[in-house]
């Protein structure tokens, strides 16, 4: 195609608009970045606009001096890989057979599966439940509940029936080969787009959720990383201060925790997402098509 | 799950295996069902768990018709006046209930309205331009939001507000208004809410548009292009129609989910100044549940999720009535 | 269609099997919990043991379970010095199940559904509020502790626990019959142990005034005292606004009365009216106000709706007054306890409420001010002083009727009440925390003479309730038995300056109504009513002050209009069983009428 005069105008304005929309997305981030490394003074004071102001790492001191929030990191990230081993594996093994159109009694199974996406017991049958099965404040009950999302099984089980080739299936079912068989020989190695994203999307999951943590868990430091975050952020609640400082000065250190307490506990997902990103577009897109 | 897909999948069989006739099919599923009994076995972990975590729980909906008592457990509490139906009923004759389905239909109303046409916008942008690096850079920042925390999203709201030093509030003094705290002045509870969210899904709802219109035909484009249509006109011809289906099945889920404006963040936005324009069927819900006097109202607690839960399948169905008469995609 | 058929019957059959296994499962699981608790009854120390004398509780160690709220920089209760004491000298290990307080109602909540009796808490320390408590009552859920039969499974016959294994808390009870008021049910059981402040009348923040720049007003120089109507009180502020009080060369910065939602500025202001709260009140006003003429007050003693008086109609004009002149802080919904420090160091606060001025200024500025005593209002001659906390708070302890551990737990919680114990609760253990000072003669202080003061040995570079949280919970929570008579000696002078900084509100101390018992009618009107009357109000005064919400303009307490629609809206709040504060009013009445009659 020619690209004339007008088409590059066009094209021009439209890149104009589009970097203006990236700086908007990426202004509080920065922002967050930049408070974070100023000094508390001139965060509480609303100094700091853009870039950085009386370069300081005061902040990050404090949160490393902070014991809950490593403790949650600790907490967080096995809860995470265990959480996101766990919903993975049920979510292929839900989606494989789910996708295979011999399987006698598929649409009741889906009916099985669809119906938990839009009833539920509600809160207290479900503590009930879990008080029962003994899992009480333990990492079960922060996974358990809610670890398989029926949206993402569909998800799964589009992008098998439409991006893998009936016909790969059906040569190895001609040579014998059993479900299972198939299932990890052949679907897995061909569904790694939609297995990494899958698994970034359970991990994003675990690593931001709190609310089972806040129902099922009460020893605090079994707490995951975003329970200490919202004593800290949202209910202004700090423990490691110094205690020479006054409480003037504590209420400014307060306000630079909350800033490196974000960017300390959000940097590792931004920091996964872009190697997954060459998968996004691919596989995400096949999946929801038929969502 | 569709009428169609049911069609579809009778006549693959048919095509796939040579019937020989009506006596001995079932006798062919029987063999089918024993040849494939690994993809059972496949099944069988997330239908346990599903049994467990969701279907059990179910039977806990009954507490919504009795006067629950922990004391007395699920089954030995007694039913409720009104046949039943007594915290139903108190629940939508409740002074407080007009202002949490105001709250609650506003807010997601309002989500609906923002969140559909920003995403479809940014796709046929990025799609209008053919810088690759360009593109895949803009895409890739775009949805980084996305994966911030509920919680910090709310923190970083709270202290981009804060009427002492947020950094917004400083903005909107430039433009004339004086305070922007959602945390003070209720009217701002719904901007703020709103425009973080848009921040944080507007790149991520964008994807799945972009996905739809790279797999347009390019020979449309160019048949276009030699019947003299400028860029505007083959994005209203051909890059509006590819989206439109899949932008109605959106629609629909978030039609379906009306009623369930994501309590998380609600929540944690909510404060005491900013109730009346805060209190959602989600939040309300929780309070009564956690916050009353005396016995926790478990019940009550029930019976408003019920009655949301039921709402909800209402819009749902209703939304993909309407879709199908107007001969649109439909989600059912 | 027989296809159909088949896998209809195929997922029924899929499902009746997972029922199946579940459920076994969920027995199983279930089943192995249930398993009641193994309980010896022999190896409890009873009263007739030769070991009883020792304060041993009980022969082999045993561990108890008990419920806590914690704050979050408190350390683990079990660390604390007090309890390391208690579990050497009973023999007892408790293990404390604590819950941030940020999490503790959903938790506490949820943990009645604990039916596993291996996994409930043998007890619930601290936040056992009063309403909570005669719901379990009436549930049979909890322990009674006077009751001459009590029996249970486990130990048998162990009769009232009080009469047999408390002896200090029956001392105690004697000596203060209001602790029994506080704690006995409509069916003259007790379930719950107090909290007792022996000599304090409890818990009370004082009002601040700046002394420095009071001196410094025209009215000051007149009348020679501290303003002692709300009208005075206002001279003095607006001199506080209009002048440059701190010399810092600015008339502006100064902030004459400067608060956060939370704290007691606002029941300070409220009590000139008549009140000292907004919600529900016992009418104290001795006399009151009609056609200009002071008449006895025909609703004293009785249960008031405060928002739907004129006081408080009063009170919001007057507020609304005082924030459009600057005589208020124009950021109080935004201000919290850090950021009005900020504003007292930085010497700008003219008067703010707290528990000791120092808090909030520093102790460099803290003898700048002195404490202003209730005020008496053109509409209220009756001095009165917000109390959040009575001298005896019948919310320390109760014990599920499924512990096993009823004797155990009431002889241990008897250590607390032990009077010798009380030093330990708040500073702990003497000679190696504390010490009393020796006297002027250089003889040894123990405590016998009223001038004996004692020294709180903190380590270098710690902060006074930091450490003191490592020694018992009383410094974030609440301990069992504090005594002012103690506390009052230390000899830090701050702690001097405060207790005569009292004086001058104990004689006027009030809570908003007595701890009253309710019946289940009674509680289920008033949780109907009351939520939607608290979102009512969480919202409304804030607009009838600040009006912040200017757009809408439909508080404005001057307005007759406005405040009709808010008495409205009040009068409807609730739902078709119950509505309208009137009949909120009325099941407080009734519930404060039997406890008249019960007195």
């Amino acid at each position: 195609m020619k690209t004339s005069k007008n088409d590059k105008i066009f094209e021009g304005v439209i890149m104009g608009f589009l970097v203006l929309f990236v700086l908007i997305t990426l202004y509080p981030l920065i922002y967050i970045i930049s408070c974070s490394f100023s000094s508390p003074k001139s965060v509480f004071f609303g100094e700091v606009a853009f870039l950085p102001k009386e370069l300081s790492v005061e902040s990050y001191k404090l949160v490393f001096e902070d014991d809950r929030i490593w403790r949650g990191y600790l907490n967080t990230i096995i809860y995470t890989t265990v959480g996101t081993l766990i919903s993975v594996f049920l979510s292929f093994t839900a989606a494989y057979p789910l996708s295979r159109k011999d399987l006698v009694g598929r649409k009741w199974i889906m009916m099985y599966y669809v119906i938990t996406m839009f009833f539920s017991g509600g809160l207290i049958p479900t503590y009930l439940l879990v008080s029962n099965l003994q899992i009480l404040d333990t990492m079960w009950a922060f996974i358990l509940p809610g670890c398989l999302s029926v949206y993402n099984v569909v998800v799964i089980r589009t992008y098998i029936t439409t991006a893998i080739p009936y016909d790969v299936q059906e040569s190895a079912m001609m040579d014998g080969a059993s479900g299972i068989g198939i299932f990890v020989r052949i679907i897995l190695p061909l569904a790694k787009p939609i297995l990494a994203i899958m698994a970034l999307f359970y991990l994003v999951g675990y690593w931001n959720s709190y609310f089972n943590a806040l129902i099922y868990m009460s020893s605090d430091e079994k707490y995951p990383l975003q329970m200490v975050l919202r004593a800290i952020l949202i209910e202004n609640d700090t423990q490691s201060m110094d205690p020479s400082q006054t409480t003037a000065e504590q209420a400014m250190m307060r306000e630079s925790l909350k800033y490196s307490s974000i960017v300390v506990s959000t940097v590792p997902i931004l920091f996964i997402y872009p190697f997954i990103s060459k998968y996004f577009e691919k596989g995400l897109m096949v999946g929801s098509l038929k969502g | 799950m569709t009428g169609k897909e049911g069609v579809r999948e009778t006549m693959a069989e048919t095509a796939g295996s040579p019937v020989k006739g009506p006596k001995k099919k079932g006798a062919l599923l029987l063999n089918k069902v024993k040849k494939n009994t690994s993809l059972y076995i496949l099944l069988l972990p997330s239908v346990i768990i599903l049994f467990i975590f969701c279907y059990i729980p179910m039977y806990g909906v009954i507490i919504a018709f009795k006067d629950y008592n922990s004391f007395l457990g699920i089954g030995g509490s007694p039913w409720t006046d009104y046949y039943g139906f007594k915290h139903f009923i108190n629940f939508v004759t409740s002074s407080d209930f007009s202002l949490i389905i105001k709250n609650t239909l506003l807010i997601s109303f309002t989500s609906v309205l923002v969140n559909t046409p920003f995403p479809i916008i940014l796709a046929l942008m990025i799609n209008e331009v053919r810088l690759k690096w360009f593109r895949k850079s803009v895409q890739t920042i775009s949805y980084a939001p996305y994966f911030v925390s509920v919680v910090v999203i709310v923190g970083m709201c709270a202290a981009f507000t804060n009427p002492d030093n947020g950094v917004f509030t400083r903005f909107a003094e430039l433009l004339g208004f004086s305070d922007i705290s959602y945390q003070l002045h209720s009217e701002w509870f719904l901007p703020v809410y709103l425009i973080s969210g848009l921040w944080q899904g507007c790149g991520w709802w964008a994807i799945i548009y972009v996905g739809t219109l790279s797999n347009v035909d390019p020979e449309l484009h160019e048949a276009a292009v030699i019947d003299g249509a400028g860029r505007i006109k083959r994005i209203i011809h051909i890059n509006i129609p590819t989206i439109i289906p899949i932008a109605t099945i959106m629609l629909i889920m978030s039609i379906g989910n009306l009623l369930n404006v994501g309590f998380e963040k609600v929540y944690l936005m909510q404060t005491d100044l900013n109730v009346e324009s805060s209190e959602i069927i989600a939040t309300y819900l929780y309070k009564q549940t956690f916050f009353s006097k005396g016995m926790k109202p478990y019940s009550y607690g029930a019976a408003v999720g019920l009655f949301n839960t039921v709402i909800n399948l209402i819009f749902l169905f209703g939304a993909n009535f309407i879709s199908k008469k107007a001969g649109g995609e439909t989600l059912l | 269609m027989q296809k159909r058929k088949i896998g209809r019957i195929l997922t029924l059959l899929l499902s009746l099997v997972m029922l199946f296994t579940s459920g076994i499962a969920m027995l199983m699981l279930s089943a192995c919990g249930r398993k009641s608790v193994d309980y010896d009854p022999d190896n409890f120390i009873d009263v007739d043991d030769p070991l009883y004398e020792t304060g041993q509780i009980v022969k082999e160690k045993i561990t108890i379970r008990m419920f806590t709220p914690k704050n979050s920089a408190q350390p683990k209760w079990e660390d604390m010095e007090l309890f390391k004491w208690m579990e050497e000298k009973t023999n007892i290990h408790v293990e404390f199940e604590s819950v941030l307080l940020e999490s503790y109602q959903e938790k506490r909540g949820l943990k009645w559904e604990e039916k596993d009796p291996s996994k409930m808490a043998d007890a619930f320390y601290l936040c056992n509020n009063p309403d909570e408590v005669t719901a379990l009552v009436a549930s049979n859920a909890i322990t009674r502790l006077n009751d001459p039969e009590g029996t249970d499974s486990y130990s048998g016959n162990y009769g009232n626990l009080i009469e047999n294994y408390m002896p200090n808390y029956k001392a105690l009870m004697d000596e203060h019959p209001g602790i029994a008021d506080e704690t006995t049910q409509l069916d003259g059981g007790i379930y719950s142990l107090c909290s007792v402040n022996t000599e304090n009348t409890g818990g009370f923040a004082k009002q601040y005034i700046n002394k420095t720049w009071l001196e410094k007003t025209d009215w000051y120089k007149q009348n020679q005292k501290v303003p002692e109507t709300i009208e005075e009180l206002e001279i003095v502020l607006t001199e506080f606004r209009d002048k440059d009080m701190n010399g810092n060369g600015d008339p502006y910065d100064e902030i004459p009365l400067s608060y956060y939602t939370s704290d007691q500025t606002r029941n300070f202001i409220m009590s000139a009216f008549g009140f000292v709260g907004t919600g529900i009140e016992m009418d104290t006003r001795e006399k009151i106000l009609q056609d200009g003429k002071w008449v006895d007050n025909p609703t004293y003693g009785q249960i008031v709706w405060v928002p739907a008086t004129d006081a408080y109609r009063e009170y919001t004009k007057l507020m609304r007054r005082w924030y459009e002149e600057g005589l208020i802080d124009e950021n109080i919904y935004a201000n919290d306890a850090g950021k009005l420090a900020a504003k007292g160091y930085a010497n700008q606060l003219g008067c703010f409420s707290t528990a000791g001025a120092w808090l909030v200024v520093g102790e460099d500025l803290d003898s700048d001010y002195t404490s202003i005593g209730p005020l008496t209002s053109s509409v209220n001659q009756t001095k009165m002083w917000y109390q959040f906390s009575g001298q005896y708070n019948a919310t320390l302890l109760i014990i599920p009727q499924t512990s096993p551990y009823k004797r155990e737990i009431a002889r241990w919680m008897d250590v607390l009440y032990d009077p010798a114990t009380i030093p330990m609760q708040y500073v702990g253990i003497e000679g190696e925390h504390w010490q009393w000072n020796d006297r002027e003669d250089g003889t040894p202080g123990d405590g016998t003479l009223e001038t004996d003061t004692w020294h709180f040995n903190i380590p270098e570079g710690m902060q006074r309730e930091q450490y003191r949280a490592q020694l018992s919970p009383s410094a974030y929570t609440d301990g069992a038995v504090l005594s002012s008579g103690f506390t009052n000696r230390e000899d830090d002078p701050k702690v001097q300056k405060v207790a005569e900084e009292s004086q001058i509100y104990i004689p006027y101390l009030k809570r908003y109504i007595p701890t009253l018992v309710y019946t289940g009618d009674q509680m289920e009107i008033i949780s109907s009513i009351e939520g939607s009357l608290n979102t009512i109000m969480s919202t409304s005064e804030a607009y009838f002050i600040t009006d912040v919400n200017n757009s809408k303009n439909e508080y404005d307490p001057e307005n007759d209009q406005h405040w009709q629609k808010f008495l409205d809206k009040m009068a409807n709040a609730g739902n078709i069983s119950a509505k309208g504060y009137a009949k909120l009013v009325e099941q407080y009445q009734a519930a404060l009428d039997t406890y008249n009659q019960r007195h």
